[in-house]
């Protein structure tokens, strides 16, 4: 499969590249400079429409991992138009298979988070009003509505706190071994080799067995915690976490 | 009431500033593109900084074109009703400002056949074309800052097209969801000060309401859409139009 990688000098692109690479032909792309990589590289801007169009060119699937955090212009820009381009791309080009990641506060924030369990992909988006959540829920949307309108099918992978087990406690932010035992960060938790392989997964299961046009997953490994549910990132991406993280949630 | 009105040079918004400007102080603004050179408009940009929050001091609510202002590409569409829209509302709840009136658009709702009775409970059915989208996702910025609270949103969705007049104007244009300026005066004014948890259904319980969605076409004979919530929540039109 012929495979546009979107944001691919992200944290989380090493990991699908290395899922990836020896299966599928990938051209990563991303505002960065040229990674150490022996796939095809594009050097190129999300929220430029024309670049995402060119470069999805040729392709079989779009995979989304672009994103921007602290800074609001570009926040909109990468996180919601960002989205919008990439459906275009998708259209224009006729691919049918997308693959978009995010955090999973654009899903569950803290209108669910706050209060309930057992929160599962497939409840109603509601992101607040956070930067991050907010704009990435809006390119979720534009995402959604793209597959109401066109045969193009979307998978979402939501993510939170990722980790190497080899160094667990070297989260993203530099969190280091402080986050260990903290347990506000604990129950959406995933290793990066993990994070890859559902990744894969998505890329590789047949279109015909989505139940619909745009199914959303919360990917994270196992853990007791019960305020999140990944069943169905389990059964139908038959997805199977390799890391269990005891170490953030075990005292013994 | 001191009013901001967003997309003050656009039709719409030279519309809806003609009809406010008798009830209201109105302080108009539209980005520095558009409002260059016009001594009544102030030109603001809605970014992320002082010039916006300058904007809403002062200002007891505001009124928001989200659909059917300036003609722009698919990408400054987007940026308006999502960035500049959530810019505006970060500024005006942190201010203080009460109340943020959205002029949407009935037209999220056009897919539906006409022969349903489709009222504020259906969900949004917008289509890719940048006009609708960003009207949808203007909606969606409004409704995560009205689940937080902090400032009361009504979401209009009004009906098309727009005619001049009264509502025997608009059900002479033989347009089944057509909405006059008239009732649009009259549909804002009424969504500035309404309760807008007057149609809720828990009676004993507090029930702050933050945020209302609500359908404002004119009350013609076989009116496309249901008026029922604009009757509850805005005290118009009661037993009128399709309802």
């Amino acid at each position: 499969m012929n495979i546009l990688i979107l944001g691919g000098n992200g944290m989380l692109g090493p990991w699908v590249i290395d899922a990836l690479g020896d299966r599928h032909r990938l051209r990563i792309t991303d505002i960065g400079e040229s990674p150490v990589i022996t796939h095809e590289w594009r050097q190129i801007d999300v929220s430029s429409l024309d670049d995402v169009v060119d470069a999805a060119e040729g392709m079989d699937a779009i995979i989304n991992l672009s994103v921007l955090r602290p800074h609001r212009k570009i926040a909109f820009e990468v996180n919601t138009r960002g989205n919008y381009n990439m459906m275009v791309a998708a259209v224009t080009h006729g691919i049918q298979r997308v693959i978009n990641t995010g955090p999973h506060f654009q899903m569950a924030g803290p209108g669910y988070e706050d209060w309930d369990f057992d929160l599962n992909p497939d409840m109603p988006p509601q992101p607040g009003t956070r930067l991050y959540a907010h704009t990435k829920a809006l390119g979720q949307e534009i995402d959604r509505v793209f597959t109401t309108k066109h045969d193009i099918y979307l998978q979402t992978l939501l993510f939170y706190h990722l980790y190497d087990p080899a160094d667990l406690g070297s989260g993203p932010g530099g969190s280091g071994m402080e986050s260990l035992g903290n347990d506000m960060m604990t129950p959406y938790s995933i290793a990066w080799s993990d994070a890859g392989e559902a990744i894969r997964c998505a890329v590789e299961l047949p279109l015909g067995r989505l139940p619909s046009r745009a199914e959303t997953y919360m990917v994270f490994t196992d853990i007791p915690h019960g305020m999140f549910n990944n069943s169905k990132a389990r059964k139908q991406l038959g997805w199977q976490p390799r890391y269990h993280l005891e170490r953030l949630w075990n005292k013994s | 009431m001191r009013l901001l009105l967003t997309s003050a040079t656009s039709d719409l918004g030279r519309s809806v500033a003609g009809l406010l400007a008798q009830h209201h102080d109105l302080v108009l603004t539209d980005l520095a593109g558009h409002a260059d050179g016009d001594a009544d408009v102030m030109a603001c940009d809605l970014g992320d900084d002082e010039s916006t929050d300058r904007l809403v001091e002062g200002i007891d609510a505001i009124v928001h074109i989200g659909h059917g202002g300036h003609f722009a590409s698919a990408s400054d569409l987007l940026d308006v009703h999502t960035r500049c829209t959530y810019n505006l509302l970060m500024a005006a709840r942190s201010a203080g400002v009460g109340r943020f009136v959205n002029l949407s658009t009935l037209r999220l709702m056009d897919d539906y056949p006409e022969n349903l009775t489709v009222t504020e409970n259906w969900r949004p059915a917008p289509g890719v074309e940048p006009v609708i989208l960003s009207a949808h996702l203007c909606e969606y910025v409004c409704r995560e800052f009205g689940r937080e609270g902090g400032i009361k949103i009504a979401n209009l969705r009004l009906g098309f097209p727009l005619i001049d007049g009264d509502t025997a104007a608009a059900a002479n244009s033989g347009e089944s969801a057509a909405l006059s300026s008239d009732d649009l005066a009259t549909a804002i004014n009424a969504a500035l000060i309404a309760d807008l948890g007057a149609d809720s259904q828990s009676t004993d319980a507090p029930h702050p309401v933050s945020f209302r969605t609500i359908h404002v076409q004119s009350p013609i004979p076989n009116g496309r859409f249901l008026l029922k919530r604009a009757a509850s929540i805005l005290g118009l039109w009661e037993g009128q139009g399709a309802a």
